[in-house]
């Protein structure tokens, strides 16, 4: 069959119509959890954090961890969609628009982590009325509102060939709620000469603005901990080892996505394992990088053992976080790159396991930063402990599953695979010859 | 004749006894005298500047002498001043010094405390001579502030300025674009023009 | 696989249409800069009134070089003296006295002591080699209020400015300016904040005082707390509840601008004092510049046998508020 435009847009405005059963269940019961959390919240607001399980002395938790690995998932959408853009990889075609779906969910959700976390949410407006600019939190505030708005404006102009599209095709099929959304924000798009260069124009410069606002923002953001004189957190390289952490668990995000939307969506044509397999080198080379980190860090404070540095090693090595550490290490970093190094494991199913694993692991890495660092005892006291109580955990979830809410709603406004961008980077044809090779190995 | 001899002998014991008692009486009577005799009270001139500001080096010099005025050498002076400070009053050291020849003994010293300071200056005693004390007031006029703290080190130039102009910055371009864009579209609304030819044309690349 | 090779066709036969848009571009970047610096004013205006004693009201009422000399409080403890009360039969009674004096709720302790080990080796001979391994030398108490740093940590952190150093150099709260996000607590090496996480269970006679930011009080939910150094105390000329209450007088309070400082029964000379005995600062090589001088010491001159271990346990109020929570150090 051969793939032309019309077969993918087809493909893309079919999955935009159909709500099939298995969605809908999935939405009532991600609501369902949305609620309890919102529940939890309001307890938590009467109550105090008391409901929490953090104490003066880890004062924070799993909402910071929750809050750091949503921003760190948040960067692999705009990676791969504007450095690839930048490369001019054509592969990054069907992926960019879930790429940027994420990046924006993952930002709103990260920012609402953050007033969960506060003792004073309504107080939140001091920042901008009283915010001192020599603080660190002030700077991760407005780095994520400035990543937010950029990454809401790529995927805005990116997207709006496609909502023309879609305005053109089945405008007057679709209810009115999705009807007037697409019309109102296609903005009377037409393909005019015009139009398609000033979009040329804004992209660019949006694609060369958002990739250091990107980097800048995970830098702001591991410096609420690499600003302080905690010894674990004490260390420069906290910018860097953010970023490529983020990167990592960001690729991983895509790639579940991807998976979950090419079979929800019946788009087994255009998602290729050609794209599942690039992806898995950029995990591959992401997580190579988080593990040269990882050694350099462990084995310069290793080798000299000075001051507090020798806590935090057996804490993690050989002491009450070593099983967080040790899968973090195993299931996170090295099962991943081995199924991306064997030549077997190089499938679809391949990277889908490596992504899953990989996020896993960061997000314990998360965790044992966030809470390994403040267990360190800064004067003579037992290590404390920290459990996380049933309402932070139900608020968690919550929180997991507007995420995912968010995401699925977003699939249903557009398409979800960027039509514009196929056309543009002619990955339309290299599907057709991926389609082609395939059907050559399966005859021969 | 035994009697006699016992008589006398038991009689001289006596009178030893009376010459032991008188002499050791005379001698301590003789050795009082000496000693009650009046130990000489040296006195102490304090002196210093009439008034001094807080944090000046003002020199604090005392001359003990005996009663006759003449100078007493190679003894310690030590100088204090009296202070109340959170209630608690208690004289607070300034220093010890030695006389020289002249039987001057002196202290360098920066006062800290705003107004009328009692400073003292004992000498404990020796030998020869017993103590002796002297009070004079010492007026501090106000003065500047002596500790100041550094303010933290900043970073030259990471201040609001820069900061909110690389943010205001970013968000004009991200306005810019989308002002690019709805701009095109509003002026293009309504302009034909052939779509698939176009379409056609990129497709081919 | 070059795109748009038709716009770039089209854009070689009509070069007015770009350079409309790079005259726009730099229009729009030129009033990008100027936008920037008015909306970098937004702040500064919606900026309500800076909170009395910080230094933006100060900078504002332009006092800075003021004839009047401004103390500058710190405190000298003189661990010889400190035993933790072992003496007295009572847990520590300048955690007590600040406790009872601030309505400190449960389970904080606005000057904490802790016990500290002598020998700085003992968590790193193993059970193994204790039969050879050299003696556990003991352990010495080390009573620890906020440090009042001068390049303080929390306040260079603290994303609204609700905590900050007077001229006087005390580091105080302001809890109604406070949003409850903990990073000064995260950023404290000494620890010394709390966090008020539910209802706090202090006495209710503590919620008719009016707020002040020099004695935090009413302890209110979901902000943070800690040692103040009592300045209308201090102010008024009387000591701080920690001080007054040593039975050791192992407590000084003092100013470097006076250079004296007194512990309740004598007054020393602050520069004499901390020369003449070594004084030493908790966690010096961090920088924070403390106002809270240590002469070290065991108790010895308190009669303290150093291997005597142990704190009796500390109080604080009995009469809490109907609904209010009492919380742990740690989950």
């Amino acid at each position: 069959m051969p793939y032309t435009t019309e077969t993918l847009e087809r493909a893309t405005i079919e999955a935009m119509q159909r709500f099939s059963k298995r969605y809908i269940i999935t939405y009532l019961v991600l609501i369902g959890f949305v609620i309890a959390g919102a529940v939890a919240y309001v307890q938590q607001l009467q109550d105090g954090l008391y409901v929490t399980g953090m104490r003066d002395r880890i004062t924070w938790g799993l909402y910071i961890t929750m809050f750091v690995f949503f921003i760190g998932a948040s960067m692999g959408g705009t990676f791969v969609s504007a450095a690839l853009r930048l490369a001019d990889m054509g592969w990054r075609a069907p992926i960019s628009r879930g790429a940027e779906y994420i990046t924006v969910s993952a930002l709103l959700t990260a920012s609402l982590f953050i007033f969960a976390d506060m003792g004073h949410p309504e107080r939140a407006i001091n920042i901008m009325l009283f915010g001192r600019w020599e603080s660190p939190l002030v700077w991760d505030v407005y780095g994520l509102t400035t990543y937010l708005a950029g990454s809401m404006v790529y995927l805005y102009l990116a997207v709006l060939p496609d909502l023309a599209l879609v305005r053109d095709r089945i405008g007057d099929k679709l209810d009115p709620i999705r009807r007037l959304f697409v019309i109102m924000f296609s903005a009377s798009w037409t393909g005019h000469p015009r139009q398609v260069k000033a979009l040329d124009t804004s992209l660019k410069v949006m694609t060369v603005v958002i990739v250091p606002v990107a980097v800048m923002m995970h830098t702001v953001t591991s410096w609420i901990f690499g600003m302080t004189l905690r010894e674990p957190w004490d260390s420069p390289m906290f910018g860097i080892y953010f970023v490529v952490g983020a990167v990592y668990s960001g690729v991983g995000l895509i790639v579940v996505f991807m998976y979950i939307m090419r079979r929800a969506n019946k788009m087994e044509d255009f998602l290729t394992d050609r794209h599942f397999l690039n992806m898995g080198k950029l995990l591959a080379g992401a997580g190579g990088v988080m593990i040269f980190f990882q050694i350099s860090d462990l084995v310069t404070a290793g080798f000299k053992l000075k001051g507090d540095s020798a806590f935090n090693l057996y804490q993690l090595a050989d002491g009450d976080m070593a099983p967080i550490f040790w899968t973090y290490i195993w299931v996170g970093l090295m099962i991943p790159l081995a199924l991306m190094l064997l030549p077997w494991t190089r499938t679809i199913k391949g990277v889908l396991v490596a992504s899953i694993l990989a996020n896993v692991g960061m997000l314990l890495e998360r965790y044992f930063i966030v809470v390994g660092g403040l267990r360190l005892p800064l004067n003579p006291y037992e290590p404390p402990d920290y459990m996380p109580s049933i309402h932070e955990l139900t608020i968690v979830v919550g929180l997991c599953a507007l995420f995912v809410l968010l995401l699925m709603t977003m699939m249903k406004l557009a398409p979800a695979i960027s039509v514009q961008e196929m056309i543009e980077t002619g990955e339309i044809e290299a599907v057709q010859l991926d389609a082609k090779r395939e059907a050559q190995e399966a005859t021969a | 004749m035994m009697s006699l001899l016992k008589k006398s002998s038991h009689n001289l014991r006596h009178m030893l006894g009376l010459i032991v008692l008188v002499t050791v009486l005379m001698g301590a009577m003789g050795w009082s005298a000496v000693a009650s005799a009046q130990q000489p009270v040296p006195s102490i001139n304090l002196g210093f500047v009439e008034s001094a500001i807080p944090g000046e080096t003002i020199t604090v010099s005392a001359y003990l002498t005996d009663p006759l005025g003449s100078p007493i050498y190679d003894a310690e002076i030590h100088f204090s001043y009296n202070v109340e400070f959170m209630n608690v009053s208690d004289a607070v050291d300034i220093g010890t010094a030695i006389t020289d020849d002249t039987g001057l003994a002196l202290v360098t010293w920066q006062p800290r405390s705003d107004g009328e300071n009692a400073i003292v200056a004992s000498f404990a005693g020796n030998d020869v001579f017993t103590e002796a004390i002297d009070t004079q007031t010492l007026e501090v006029l106000p003065g500047p502030q002596l500790y100041r703290e550094l303010p933290p080190y900043r970073i030259p130039g990471a201040n609001m300025w820069l900061t909110t102009g690389l943010i205001t910055t970013v968000w004009m371009i991200f306005i810019f674009s989308l002002a690019l864009v709805g701009w095109a579209n509003l002026k293009t609304r309504n302009a034909p023009h052939n779509s698939d030819a176009v379409k056609e044309g990129e497709s081919d690349a | 696989m070059r795109p748009n090779s038709e716009i770039d066709q089209k854009s070689e036969q009509s070069p007015k249409n770009w350079d409309i848009s790079r005259r726009k571009m730099i229009k729009m970047i030129g009033g990008a800069t100027a936008a920037g610096l008015a909306v970098g004013f937004l702040p500064k205006a919606l900026r309500a009134e800076p909170v009395s004693g910080s230094p933006a009201d100060l900078a504002a009422e332009g006092d800075s070089e003021s004839a009047e000399r401004l103390r500058q409080w710190m405190m000298i403890i003189d661990l010889r003296f400190c035993d933790g009360c072992q003496s007295q039969g009572t847990g520590p009674q300048c955690t007590d006295a600040c406790n009872m004096g601030h309505f400190v709720p449960k389970p904080m302790q606005w000057i904490e002591v802790y016990e500290h080990e002598l020998s700085r080796d003992k968590g790193e001979i193993s059970a193994l080699d204790s039969a050879t391994a050299p003696p556990v030398e003991g352990t010495k108490f080390m009573p620890t209020p906020c440090m009042q740093c001068q390049n303080a940590p929390c306040v260079n952190v603290c994303p609204v400015g609700a905590t900050w150093t007077t001229p006087e150099g005390i580091t105080l709260i302001d809890q109604n300016r406070c949003i409850g996000c903990r990073m000064c607590m995260a950023a404290c090496p000494y620890e010394r904040r709390s966090f008020t996480w539910g209802e706090p269970p202090t006495s209710e006679s503590a919620d008719f005082v009016s707020h002040s930011v020099e004695h935090q009080l009413p302890i209110k939910k979901g902000v943070v707390y800690k040692c103040d150094f009592c300045p209308e105390m201090a102010r008024a000329g009387r000591l701080p509840f920690c001080a007054s209450s040593c039975p050791q007088n192992a407590i000084y309070y003092g100013d470097l601008e006076e250079d004296l400082a007194s512990n309740g029964k004598d007054v020393v000379r602050v520069s004499e004092f901390l020369s003449e005995h070594s004084a030493f600062r908790h966690k010096e090589e961090l920088r924070t510049r403390p106002r809270v001088y240590y002469i070290d010491g065991h108790g010895e001159m308190a009669g303290r046998n150093p291997h005597t271990e142990g704190l009796a346990p500390v109080r604080w109020v009995d009469d809490v508020k109907d609904g209010s929570k009492s919380w742990g150090r740690s989950s």
